[in-house]
């Protein structure tokens, strides 16, 4: 792993970014909050559905926001690589960082075990119709799993801090 | 400044900034991203259905959203004082900091303004949404957006 690190660090790339750090991050660091405001909002929004939640709501029609979640997720997996190919020892040592990308692999096997297996029956049902079990738990598991990505990238400065970086 | 410092100070201040567990600062930051997430979530929710997006989701039943956002603030305001106090110092001598307040207030407003024009006629809610309704959903996230730039930017600033 430390090979590996000090490879990566060396890279044009993560020396063009560690050169412009001082108003990169800030701006890495916004977008990346934009980004998981979204995602909380339209996918978290789309899960209470999946719950059970706002029944009167047709499933295909709370689905329409996710386009929204996406555009979060690919401002936050952007800015997540700057963060890291800046400074890869400071995520590679870090026991919150392992947890936050174990959750985000969980947050998107869910998704792809619903898109693949569970989706299209669930795209059919209607206003007032209860979601199966199974699909309760995609939602639950969706739910949880983003919060604790969230959970996990703001205890980054304080689980194995190494860094000074910005709170 | 010495009211500043004296909060700073204090047994909540000194607590939050300096107890040895990760309960104390690091989980009220937790609980402000969380609180940010359902404020600006929700509300970026109703914007975005207000400029176009999942027109087939009825707009009455998105007057739910308002409900998230108040406890997400409700969150904030209670995780944002423990965080002035704890560096009142501070906090409270960085302009930043007082930008910050005033683009919430004002996104608070128009969230207001939202919920008045936009659901306060049953009749309206079936109707395509009026162009003042667009015009406030832009506003909504544009303000939303700075919020969370000033918030950022306190960090660095």
């Amino acid at each position: 792993m430390d090979s590996f690190v000090t490879w990566l660090h060396a890279t044009p790339l993560s020396l063009l970014f560690q050169r412009h750090a001082h108003w990169l991050w800030p701006l890495c660091e916004t977008l990346h909050f934009m980004g998981l405001a979204l995602i909380i909002g339209m996918a978290g929004f789309f899960d209470l559905r999946l719950l059970g939640v706002m029944k009167r709501i047709p499933i295909r029609a709370s689905k329409a926001f996710m386009p929204w979640a996406m555009v979060g997720f690919a401002l936050n997996l952007t800015t997540g690589m700057v963060f890291f190919i800046s400074e890869p020892g400071q995520y590679v040592g870090n026991r919150a960082w392992w947890a936050k990308v174990c959750l985000l692999l969980v947050a998107v096997l869910n998704v792809i075990v619903f898109e693949t297996t569970l989706s299209p029956k669930v795209l059919t049902l209607g206003p007032d119709d209860d979601t199966p079990t199974s699909v309760k738990i995609v939602g639950a598991v969706s739910l949880i799993s983003w919060i604790g990505v969230l959970y996990c990238g703001r205890m980054l400065p304080f689980i194995d801090a190494s860094v000074e970086g910005g709170l | 400044m010495e009211f500043l410092e004296w909060l700073q100070n204090s047994a909540f201040g000194m607590w939050v900034a300096g107890a040895p567990t990760i309960w104390a600062y690091p989980t009220i930051l937790v609980f402000h991203t969380v609180g940010l997430a359902m404020v600006v979530g929700a509300n970026a929710l109703l914007d975005l259905r207000l400029l176009g997006v999942a027109r087939a989701v009825p707009l009455a039943e998105l007057q739910r959203v308002f409900r998230p956002m108040w406890i997400g603030f409700i969150i904030n305001a209670a995780s944002g004082v423990a965080l002035f106090v704890a560096a009142a110092a501070d906090t409270g001598v960085k302009p930043i900091f007082y930008v910050k307040l005033g683009v919430i207030l004002l996104a608070l407003v128009t969230a207001g303004l939202i919920r008045r024009v936009v659901f306060g006629d049953r009749a309206a809610l079936d109707a395509p949404v009026r162009r003042q309704a667009k015009l406030f959903a832009a506003i909504s996230l544009i303000l939303w957006a700075a919020a969370i730039t000033a918030g950022r930017l306190m960090a660095y600033m």
